[in-house]
């Protein structure tokens, strides 16, 4: 064999050795198991932890609110759209000591009319229905700056809806 | 000898013109362009394959999917990243369309169009619509986007190489780029939740059951015969992407 040849040979079997070391280095252990990516991803993906419980998770020491709600015109709605999400809460309140409750795990309480509007105020683009109309799966509109705006002397602040319609069931 | 050559070559050419329009015909039929038809052809497998619908006359436009959205996953706070959002269309009666979404409708909306010009108005709410044959996973040059066995289009963020190809690929525009971690981002359908049976966290937050979750694979449930009983439509079907996500009542104005 030609030594020509012979050195050309060994440098084909070192970047033929670099190549594959290479490949092993930089594709990952569980890619191409289920398809042209690294299936471990998934694994990663699911490993998230959620952050919402869910209406059930709060019954356990929130009887009467989701009972309330379940009956109310608000019943399709979730705790946690309104307060936020709750797994913390209600994970760690299970031994919380209620005099001596960390502030961090307060929910919020939502009693601005901002609050409410976001679903009720007047809007062209909701779908209208008439105020004796049966059907209660369509939310009602008021408009938010009329609907009895009254505003206190003493502080100058405007009337909550709240302090009329109970949330949990208006 | 050289008019001879012409004319077999004439002849030759003529048949394979022929053969090649009777090929195509003959395919067409076995296989007719279907982009407009609904149900995508489903891939052979166990297990359930994932989809969704929007009911658009049952949206309220309040945005709890969208704030609850952020809320669960780790989307940066800015108001122009989202993983799913709410738009506002107002046709107005001159025929302009006019689309709003401030902050991704998080907080709700106010119309800012006077109630007399308005022809018609409604809210699209929009996500990833997970489609079969998508364009984002296709184009990626590193195998980092791409379709669980479920139907779930995800990103592999430590495989990323943050190159946002597939963000120009998306006709939705579903995805966009991380400002910290330089990754691409985008609806994972709340991934870790449904496979805990809990539902992605928008759907769950929804006050109107506006939103239905479900499997295609499953001709009994909810989302099936949502689709069936209802005059369902995809978004820009005519790119045949095998979007997904259907919408009851979506109108032809929306993009
Ligand atoms: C429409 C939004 C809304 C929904 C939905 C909602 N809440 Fe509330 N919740 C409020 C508001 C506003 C307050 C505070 C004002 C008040 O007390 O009326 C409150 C107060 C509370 C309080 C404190 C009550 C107290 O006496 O201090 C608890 C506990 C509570 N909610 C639990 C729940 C649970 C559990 C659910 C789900 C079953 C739920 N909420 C659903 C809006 C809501
Ligand atoms: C294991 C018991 C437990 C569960 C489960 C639980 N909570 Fe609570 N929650 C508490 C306690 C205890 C308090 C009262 C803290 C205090 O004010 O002393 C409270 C207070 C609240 C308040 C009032 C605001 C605040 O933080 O002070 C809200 C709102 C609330 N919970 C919502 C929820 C929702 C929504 C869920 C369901 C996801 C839930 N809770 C699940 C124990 C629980
Ligand atoms: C996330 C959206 C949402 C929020 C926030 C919300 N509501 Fe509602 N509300 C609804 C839906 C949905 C219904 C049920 C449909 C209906 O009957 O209007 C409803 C029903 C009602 C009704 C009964 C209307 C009727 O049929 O007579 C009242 C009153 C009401 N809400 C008041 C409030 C008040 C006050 C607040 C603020 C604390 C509030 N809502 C917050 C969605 C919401
Ligand atoms: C002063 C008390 C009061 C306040 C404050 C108040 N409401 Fe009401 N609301 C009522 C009463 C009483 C009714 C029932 C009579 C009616 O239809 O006007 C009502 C009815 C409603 C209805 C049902 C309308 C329908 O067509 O059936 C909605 C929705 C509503 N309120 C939402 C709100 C919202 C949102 C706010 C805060 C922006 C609010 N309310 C503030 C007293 C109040």
């Amino acid at each position: 064999m030609p030594d020509q040849v012979k050195r050309l040979l060994v440098a084909f079997v070192f970047f033929l050795a670099l190549f594959f070391l290479l490949r092993y280095l930089l594709i990952p252990a569980s890619f191409g198991e289920l398809g042209h990516y690294r299936a471990g991803a998934i694994d990663d993906e699911m490993a998230y932890q959620t952050k919402h419980a869910g209406n059930e998770a709060c019954k356990k020491c929130h009887e009467e609110e989701v009972e309330e709600l379940s009956y109310g015109f608000h019943a399709g709605l979730s705790c946690e759209g309104c307060h936020g999400p709750a797994l913390r809460h209600a994970s760690y309140s299970e031994s919380a000591d209620p005099d001596n409750y960390p502030d961090s795990l307060r929910l919020s309480r939502p009693m601005e009319r901002e609050h409410c509007a976001r679903c009720h105020d007047l809007n062209p683009s909701r779908i209208k229905l008439s105020s004796d109309s049966t059907d209660f799966s369509m939310v009602r509109m008021v408009d938010v700056k009329e609907h009895n705006h009254f505003i206190y002397e003493e502080t100058n602040e405007i009337i909550r809806c709240v302090e009329c319609h109970y949330s949990h069931s208006p | 000898m050289k008019n001879k050559d012409k004319k077999s070559t004439r002849r030759s050419f003529l048949k394979a013109g022929v053969a090649i329009a009777g090929g195509v015909a003959a395919t067409s039929l076995l296989k007719p362009f279907n982009g407009v038809v609904l149900a995508t052809e489903m891939p052979e497998g166990e297990g359930p394959w994932y989809g969704l619908a929007i009911d658009i006359e049952k949206c309220i436009g309040c945005g709890t999917c969208a704030s609850s959205c952020k809320l669960e996953n780790p989307v940066p706070p800015e108001p122009f990243y989202f993983r799913n959002w709410v738009e506002q269309y107002t046709v107005k009666n001159d025929g302009t369309v006019k689309v709003e979404s401030p902050n991704g409708g998080i907080g709700g909306f106010k119309q800012t169009v006077p109630e007399e010009e308005i022809f018609k108005s409604f809210f699209v709410p929009k996500l990833c619509n997970q489609c079969d044959k998508s364009p984002c996973t296709q184009v990626c040059p590193v195998g980092a986007a791409f379709e669980t066995p479920d139907g779930v289009n995800l990103v592999d963020k430590s495989y990323c190489i943050g190159c946002g190809y597939c963000i120009q690929a998306c006709p939705y525009g579903c995805r966009y780029m991380h400002p910290t971690e330089h990754v691409v981002d985008k609806c994972t359908l709340c991934y870790h939740r449904i496979k805990e049976g809990l539902l992605p966290v928008c759907f769950a937050a929804c006050p109107t059951h506006a939103r239905i979750f479900g499997d295609m694979r499953d001709p009994d449930g909810e989302l099936v015969q949502f689709i069936k009983n209802h005059t369902c439509r995809l978004l820009k079907p005519h790119l045949n992407t095998s979007p997904k996500l259907y919408y009851n009542a979506l109108e032809e104005e929306v993009r």
